[in-house]
């Protein structure tokens, strides 16, 4: 049994499945109907080499943790759930059950980044409903993209399934970061103490002595990176204490060219303004933060890694970093509503 | 859209008519609009050959749609015709392509000039869509031909070839955007290509999408590369000869901080290039300034020349058949849908101690086909823990094995999540003197192979044979079994040829799991 289904035991006693059909709306199909439909997707993605993604949506608990038992409460909250998802998706993307608490959504021709996008709407979409003034329901969001994480449709639920119970021991949902703003969470995380192969803190020099950084090599390595596979699609956003022309990492950044990758060189300025040249978009931010904080956050199909580094005493910098690709593009998502910049992946 | 579609877009509905009237007379195909966003929507929708443009338009206006189509490439060839009731300076006005018309005007004059302007843009794209043009270096020098093509506002690739050689110059906008020549960019190339005398060339219309490497305009890229090829030539005699090996001579690590550049970079490559024009060839900056560093080195007796080479035994030429090379290139795409785009492997290199990590990549400047990471060579970082490409093996058919240095510290675990895309391979290096790091090298061992199998290679670079209970000892702290081979890697010999060979058959032998990237 799967972990994150403890505590939640007794809402086994009558199936949702065995209750979909009829009480939902037409548009909201059953697994039966998903399984044959996700293999016919799959042999059309194969046929014409396009790529695939599914979204899967795990209730993950309710009110006060207390298991729910009152069928009637249960399917009114889905049947609401089910009528917020059809507003968001498109009308090519289907919606179904892939068994108890667990809805799928296939999304025909989207690929990895397509399918972020979706989960943020559906986050935003289904917001009220989960919270509905206080929290609610816990709904974790998970993706698996055809053919970069499987090469069926089975293997591609068990991929998103698998990544449901890995974001949940994610930061994101372990420190309830998704409730915080921007600046809260990078306070949260730079206290976190753990050293794990996922996420840790460190201290780094930045001696005027130094020719260069720990993070100016790491901003390096991205470059290489997306210069290696420029088709790729991805974002990088780098944050630098304040934009100069000199700016080593700017320099870097214009070596890019053309790639499919978004890059943003963010900075301190005193008026807040935006200017886009080829490959990078400059953002100029008045923020005393931005002036004391170092950060570069990069997704995309196979890397994710974030860095944030603050000033600390003595010509060193306090550390946090990730690799857990939830925080990360928690992290790019929050930055970008908190600035109010244009939500893209 | 029949050709010559003109985009007319005024904001007065009268003068509207008057001038699509005359245009229609005259056989133009039409599109009008009312306003700037109409204007960018049928801009979108078909590519018009000429616009002409109220500056006072509605919603967006002349000069903004100006600014924002010009930075379009669907766009930014087509000409403007700007209508103003006022002298105005519209921001980056072309001159020779766009039109500035003052009211009053005659429509026969604004169609006239649209006439002539049309032409010009013709003749000119006939000569860029669909020409080459061709010819030989005896007859027009290089730098006659990159002036033309400036003069002209040339885009495309212009294609040189000298006896066995072949070199390309990117030229967007009569620019020149970057030169290559074998492994050589930007200026070094474009100055060797300067000194060929004899040989073909032919220049390719076309976009040119590559990032621009060279920044210099034409007029003063051409007078320092002939400047260089001069003082090159006059100087000749004085620098060492092309087949001359050269050696340092004091300690690089005594030298101070702030000399030029070009002096890290040519005593570090000098460890991995003693010939000299291979040190010249692999050396970032142009000829010119690497052979009168050297020189400069020379005569304070940094660096010196070495008579005779040292006799050793000769590495063999290849690493891996190519055979073997497209298999390993199978196994890093095993995985991965999109075949095409695979052109690399990562091996990460996990070194107990930074020195030991140095003498390792040294001794791997003589696997065949091993390139040093430029970065490398120019910065001064070689000596402390780097985190990066460190240098890659190339194998045949255009795939490349990236040795890419981690550190080994836990907190650094996310960096080795993060990079281990295409991960083939993992190294580990430890001498006597570090090896109470062993514990950290099999930390970063059990990190990745808890997440998928790759062959691993523990390496001891002592530099000493290793007797059987110091085996035994090492095999144990790094959890090895007995079977488990441990190599013994002295610097300088054939060893690490032999290491590698281990590793790829390795790799090819047994069903190791390679993906792309690990599960999100």
């Amino acid at each position: 049994m799967n972990p994150a289904e403890k505590g939640t035991k007794t809402t086994r006693r009558f199936s949702l499945l065995d209750e979909s059909k009829g009480l939902f709306k037409s548009k909201f199909y059953d697994s039966y109907f998903m399984n044959e439909f996700g293999k016919i997707e799959t042999a059309r993605s194969e046929r014409y080499g396009s790529s695939y993604s599914i979204v899967i949506l795990h209730v993950d608990r309710f009110k006060d943790d207390k298991p729910m038992q009152d069928k009637g409460e249960i399917l009114e909250f889905i049947k609401k759930l089910v009528g917020a998802i059809l507003e968001v998706v498109r009308t090519c993307d289907v919606v179904g059950m892939v068994e108890d608490k667990r809805i799928i959504i296939i999304l025909p021709q989207t690929d990895y980044f397509g399918s972020l996008i979706t989960i943020r709407k559906l986050a935003k979409a289904l917001e009220f409903i989960t919270t509905k003034g206080e929290p609610y329901a816990s709904i974790i969001f998970s993706q698996a993209t055809f053919p970069r994480d499987a090469n069926g449709f089975g293997e591609l639920v068990g991929v998103a399934l698998k990544r449901v119970t890995e974001k949940k021991d994610s930061p994101w949902e372990k420190h309830n970061l998704k409730d915080k703003l921007f600046w809260e969470i990078v306070e949260s995380l730079s206290g976190i103490g753990t050293d794990s192969s996922e996420y840790s803190t460190f201290d780094m020099d930045v001696s005027e002595e130094e020719d260069e950084t720990l993070l100016d090599r790491i901003n390096e390595v991205i470059i290489r990176d997306i210069k290696r596979s420029p088709q790729k699609k991805g974002i990088l956003f780098m944050g630098v204490q304040s934009i100069r022309p000199e700016l080593p990492v700017k320099k870097l950044v214009a070596s890019l060219g053309t790639t499919a990758t978004k890059t943003f060189l963010i900075g301190a300025g005193d008026e807040e303004e935006t200017t886009q040249a080829d490959s990078i978009t400059t953002i100029s931010l008045k923020d005393r933060r931005i002036r004391e904080t170092l950060f570069t956050f990069f997704l995309n199909e196979d890397v994710s890694y974030g860095i944030i580094c603050r000033e600390a005493w003595g010509g060193s910098h306090h550390c946090f970093h990730t690799s857990d690709p939830y925080l990360v593009e928690g992290l790019v998502m929050k930055f970008q509503m908190d600035y109010s910049l244009q939500e893209q992946l | 859209m029949v050709e010559n579609t003109i985009l007319l877009a005024l904001k007065d509905i009268r003068e509207l008519e008057t001038v699509s009237g005359k245009l229609m007379d005259k056989g133009y195909g039409l599109v009008t609009a009312g306003d700037g966003a109409r204007v960018m929507e049928q801009c979108l929708k078909n590519t018009p050959s000429f616009i002409i443009v109220d500056l006072e338009l509605p919603v967006i206006n002349g000069e903004k749609l100006f600014k924002i189509l010009t930075n379009n490439p669907n766009t930014s060839n087509v000409p403007f015709l700007f209508l103003s009731d006022r002298d105005e300076e519209v921001e980056g006005f072309r001159i020779g392509k766009d039109i500035f018309l003052k009211r009053p005007y005659k429509p026969e004059e604004l169609v006239e000039k649209l006439k002539q302007s049309l032409l010009l843009t013709q003749e000119g794209m006939s000569s860029i869509g669909t020409k080459e043009i061709e010819g030989s270096l005896s007859q027009m020098s290089l730098a006659d031909l990159l002036q033309i093509l400036h003069l002209n506002k040339k885009e495309g690739e212009l294609k040189i070839t000298s006896g066995g050689s072949a070199g390309t110059v990117y030229i967007k906008d009569g620019n020149i955007y970057n030169a290559a020549v074998d492994q050589i960019e930007k200026e070094k190339a474009l100055f060797r290509l300067l000194r060929w005398k004899e040989g073909t060339f032919a220049f390719h219309p076309k976009p040119v999408h590559c990032p621009q490497r060279i920044r210099s305009t034409t007029g003063n890229l051409l007078m320092e590369g002939m400047r260089q090829i001069d003082e090159l030539e006059k100087a000749k005699h004085l620098y060492p000869a092309e087949t001359a090996l050269l050696k340092t001579r004091v300690d690089t690590s005594t030298l101070p901080k702030g000399l030029k550049p070009i002096i890290y970079e040519i005593l570090f490559l000098l460890d991995f290039y003693p010939g000299t024009a291979d040190l010249v060839g692999h050396c970032s900056s142009p000829d010119y300034e690497v052979y009168s560093t050297i020189l400069n080195l020379k005569n304070r007796g940094i660096i010196g020349e070495v008579k005779k080479a040292k006799k050793g035994k000769a590495l063999s030429k290849e690493l891996v058949t190519p055979t073997q090379a497209i298999k390993i290139k199978e196994k890093i795409i095993s995985r991965w849908a999109d075949m095409l785009n695979v052109n690399f492997g990562k091996i990460f290199i996990a070194s107990a101690s930074p020195e030991i990590s140095k003498n390792f990549f040294y001794a791997c400047k003589g696997l065949p086909g091993f390139i040093i990471n430029p970065k490398i060579a120019s910065s001064h970082n070689a000596n402390e823990g780097y985190i990066g490409e460190m240098g890659a093996l190339k194998l045949y058919g255009g795939l490349d094995v990236v040795f890419f240095s981690v550190p080994t510290s836990r907190s650094m675990g996310p960096l080795l999540k993060a990079f281990s895309t295409n991960l083939i391979g993992l190294v580990l290096l430890w001498d006597e003197r570090s090896s109470e790091e062993i514990p950290h090298l099999v930390d970063t061992k059990k990190n990745l192979l808890s997440r998928r199998r790759i062959p691993v290679l523990h390496i001891y670079g002592g530099g000493r044979e290793l007797d059987r209970e110091r085996t035994a000892s090492f095999k144990k702290a790094l959890k090895l079994k007995h079977d488990e081979p441990l190599f013994t890697f002295k610097g300088d010999d054939e060893v690490i040829v032999k290491i590698f060979r281990s590793f790829f058959d390795q790799l090819m032998k047994e069903d190791y799991v390679i993906s792309g990237a690990f599960v999100l």
